[in-house]
């Protein structure tokens, strides 16, 4: 049951689906259905109507035509009653019955001949037979003559059997009359009664048929109808004798009906309707009407063609069109789809894209930083980044030209190319240059990327920057009250660089500021300054420096609310048209208050390192710091040490190396400190710990060991020095 | 620092004694280069009284272990305390290098 129940439904849902998916198709079958079915009724009906209207017509017609057979045929019966009532009174008069015959004949025209048959010996004068008649010859003359002899036995022939037999009138079967009028003839016959009311003879009267051809012909409503009249036996009478007419009587004579109508096959094939009806009276005839099928449909068929060729037409028409708008409707079906898929993708992409971007905010003793990036489309073509390393906090904002897909790979590309380029290079301009160059190869489309990339160094506060044709990021700097008076938002003073992705020859400069402590930097993109309200007037810079100048004391968190806030103030219920992006960095470094400082300036030779040894075993001391500390100290100092010893002066030079070691009782600040050339210890790649010994590079190791063992290392060049310092906390 | 070399039993045993840093390093390098190549005897690295080791001190050591590996023998370090070996730990050398 429930087997039967899911075949169903099944059934069902394959139709239902078919019409979803053939919608045009299904249509068409429709409207072409309910067409054939219109069709096919109005033809039926009006085939219905035609039929019985045929019908009609042809029983008035063949009325008409009976009635007028019978008009004639009743002359003659009428005669020849009265005559064999005349020739029953006169039967003693054998030689009055020519004059009977006579007048008989040349009072009716119609009446080719006529005889009286006497029953044998009647008068036995006249010999046992008699047939007196007169018969009008071809030539119109009458001529009366005895027929009746041996060779003419009459009493053998059906005119005078029949009536003998039965007491009744017959209209015989025609036959040729050879001797008289050479036309055929039928004879009518009426049996004579004496005064005894015995049988004496039979009158006849044989009359031509020709003028049952003018009835015959007489006019049709349907041309094509041919008129057959035959005896009750179906022997031709009238009309002209053709296969058809066999074939018709063939049917009637298994039929027996005496009146009806029914359809045959000519030998064509052609359908012919039959009519058929008795005259009646005396006779036993039968007036057979034959049309063609095509004289009274063809028409209707002719209305048929014509009505379904436009129809036809029509219908392919209706159909090419609906085909049409559902093909346009499955087109715009698969780009919608394709349009919900790019949208599902974009929004995958967008989560990508987000997830690429640092957390939305840092915080540190010294730094505190927060980003936002609000997307116009679902991705964006705008990048910003922070990251700390080395305790330098490497920073960057972006802005893509263009916005969505496109402009979000090149953004991606661009993010991925700061990250690589900074993770060893802490100069903003030679960052830029790396991002720039890669950024220029295969760049077909001239896609272009504004950038703004900093590097603030944590412990010092010095910021080098570079520009490449980014609006220049707001500073509110962080002065003590009485010297900075109003605290005022300034825009950083940039040098103009090409965008990146234009030029690989663009050369990116560096600058630098110092930045003091409780300092707010700000960085956005022009979807900022551009944002939009209703009246199509923009944010603006004034707008921004406005609100940043309350934001003196906020954290980076409440700048970003604060501009947010006003901006979406600003913009109402306007579209966002551009992406917004903002970076906001609170400065905020610890004040480190000495209370030990201590200094060793060493040769650039390594033998001075049992100077150092010295020296930092006695500091460590006196700090009080347990041996397994202390030597993880004096050991990573040491490598420091060694390392600018080793590299930061060519071979042969003689420079100093200075050494110097606070502590604010909790942290420990080493600074190693050298005049010679520009060299960052930061920059080396880390060893690979992991390799086997064949693999392992033996140099790196040095290095590898501070950052293991140290807190944090950090590399400043300033006035031709070159600065390392090594920070440790060793106790909370 | 004090640097020995001597020959035990067919093994070389080297003796390490006070801080190797890096200036101790080159001249216990003088000493120790003769067991960079050990000629397949084995060679025993006794740090039992070894305090202190730079970078440097590191390097020797795999130059003897990679001339002892080349020869086919192994090298032991025997009696390292807890600061050096966390050293090796940081740079994974505790892991190429047999101790006892």
């Amino acid at each position: 049951m429930n087997k039967r129940k899911s075949a169903d439904i099944g059934w069902w849902a394959h139709l239902k689906n078919f019409i979803r998916t053939n919608t045009s198709l299904t249509v068409i079958i429709l409207a072409a259905l309910l067409l054939e079915l219109t069709t096919a009724i109005l033809y039926y009906s009006a085939q219905n109507i035609i039929q019985q209207d045929m019908e009609r017509v042809m029983l008035r017609e063949m009325n008409a035509l009976n009635l007028c057979i019978r008009n004639k045929l009743a002359t003659v019966e009428v005669t020849l009653n009265n005559m064999s009532w005349v020739v029953g009174r006169d039967l003693e008069e054998d030689d009055w019955m020519f004059e009977i015959t006579e007048k008989l004949v040349k009072e009716n025209s119609v009446i080719n001949g006529s005889a009286i048959a006497f029953v044998p010996n009647y008068y036995p004068k006249e010999g046992r037979w008699f047939e007196p008649s007169t018969v009008r010859k071809a030539d119109g003359s009458i001529e009366n003559k005895q027929v009746g002899s041996a060779n003419h036995d009459y009493t053998k022939s059906e005119f005078y059997t029949v009536p003998m037999a039965t007491d009744s009138c017959i209209w015989c079967e025609p036959y040729m009359d050879v001797d008289g009028s050479q036309v055929e003839v039928t004879t009518y016959s009426v049996p004579v009664y004496d005064d005894d009311g015995r049988k004496v003879a039979v009158v006849i009267a044989d009359i031509s048929l020709d003028w049952l051809e003018d009835v015959m012909n007489e006019e049709r409503v349907y041309k094509s109808t041919q008129r057959f009249l035959t005896t009750g036996s179906y022997n031709l009478l009238g009309g002209e004798d053709s296969p058809m007419f066999r074939e018709a009587v063939k049917i009637l004579k298994t039929d027996g009906d005496k009146e009806g109508y029914f359809t045959a096959k000519d030998k064509h094939g052609d359908k012919k309707h039959v009519f058929y009806a008795p005259i009646g009276g005396k006779t036993d005839w039968v007036l057979i009407n034959i049309l063609d099928d095509n004289d009274a449909f063809g028409k209707l068929r002719r209305i048929r063609f014509f009505l379904l060729l436009p129809v036809m037409i029509g219908l392919f028409i209706v159909g090419f069109i609906v085909w049409r708008s559902s093909r346009n409707l499955e087109r715009l079906r698969e780009i919608n789809a394709e349009k919900e898929r790019i949208g599902g993708e974009l929004r995958v992409a967008s989560q990508i894209q987000q997830s690429m971007l640092p957390g939305h905010h840092l915080h540190r003793d010294d730094v505190d930083i927060r980003g936002s990036l609000v997307p116009a489309r679902e991705v964006g073509g705008d990048l910003y980044d922070y990251f700390i390393r080395d305790e330098k906090l490497f920073f960057c904002i972006g802005d893509v030209s263009g916005k969505g897909a496109p402009s979000a790979m090149l953004m991606a590309v661009t993010h991925g190319l700061f990250r690589s380029a900074s993770a060893h290079d802490s100069n903003p301009a030679r960052i830029m240059d790396a991002i720039n160059e890669v950024a220029c190869q295969g760049n077909d489309t001239n896609m272009f990327v504004t950038m703004f990339v900093g590097v603030l160094d944590l412990p010092t506060g010095r910021l080098r920057y570079c520009d490449a044709g980014h609006d220049a990021p707001f500073i509110i700097r962080g002065e003590r009250l009485e010297v900075r008076g109003e605290k005022s938002a300034t825009a950083l003073e940039v040098n103009p660089h090409l965008p990146i992705g234009l030029f690989d020859d663009t050369k990116y400069t560096v600058q630098e500021i110092s930045i003091q402590p409780d300092s707010l930097i700000f960085l956005y993109t022009d979807g900022l300054t551009e944002a939009k309200n209703a009246e199509h007037k923009l944010f603006g810079l004034e707008r921004i420096q406005a609100v940043l100048n309350t934001c003196a004391d906020n954290d980076s968190e409440e700048v970003l609310e604060k501009i947010t806030q006003s901006v979406n103030g600003f913009v109402k219920l306007a579209e966002q048209s551009d992406d917004l992006t903002m970076l906001a960095i609170r400065y905020t470094p610890k004040q480190f208050e000495s209370t030990l400082t201590e200094t060793l300036v060493l040769k650039n030779d390594v033998h001075e390192v049992t100077r150092f040894s010295s020296f930092i075993k006695s500091v460590t001391e006196k700090l009080g710091i347990e041996t397994p500390l202390a030597r993880k100290l004096r050991l990573a100092v040491e490598e420091a040490v060694v390392n600018v010893i080793s590299y930061a002066y060519p071979e042969g030079t003689e420079g100093d190396v200075t050494i110097k070691i606070m502590s604010d009782g909790h942290t420990l600040r080493f600074q190693i400190i050298d005049t010679g050339v520009p060299f960052d210890p930061t920059k080396k790649e880390k060893a690979d710990t992991t390799l086997s010994i064949e693999e392992r590079q033996i140099g790196g190791l040095g290095i590898f060991l501070v950052r293991e063992l140290m807190d944090t290392i950090n590399y400043e060049r300033v006035d031709g020095k070159n600065i390392l310092t090594l920070i440790k906390t060793f106790k909370k | 620092m004090n640097t020995k070399i001597e020959e035990i039993d067919a093994k070389y045993v080297a003796t390490l004694e006070g801080e190797m840093d890096t200036a101790a390093a080159v001249e216990a390098e003088k000493v120790l280069k003769p067991i960079y190549n050990s000629n397949g005897k084995d060679v025993i690295i006794d740090c039992t009284n070894l305090e202190y080791i730079a970078s440097s001190g590191l390097r020797i050591l795999i130059s003897i272990l990679k001339g002892a590996k080349a020869g086919g023998s192994k090298v032991v370090l025997r009696g390292v305390n807890d600061d050096i070996k966390n050293v090796f730990k940081l740079t994974g050398f505790i892991s190429i290098f047999e101790f006892e």
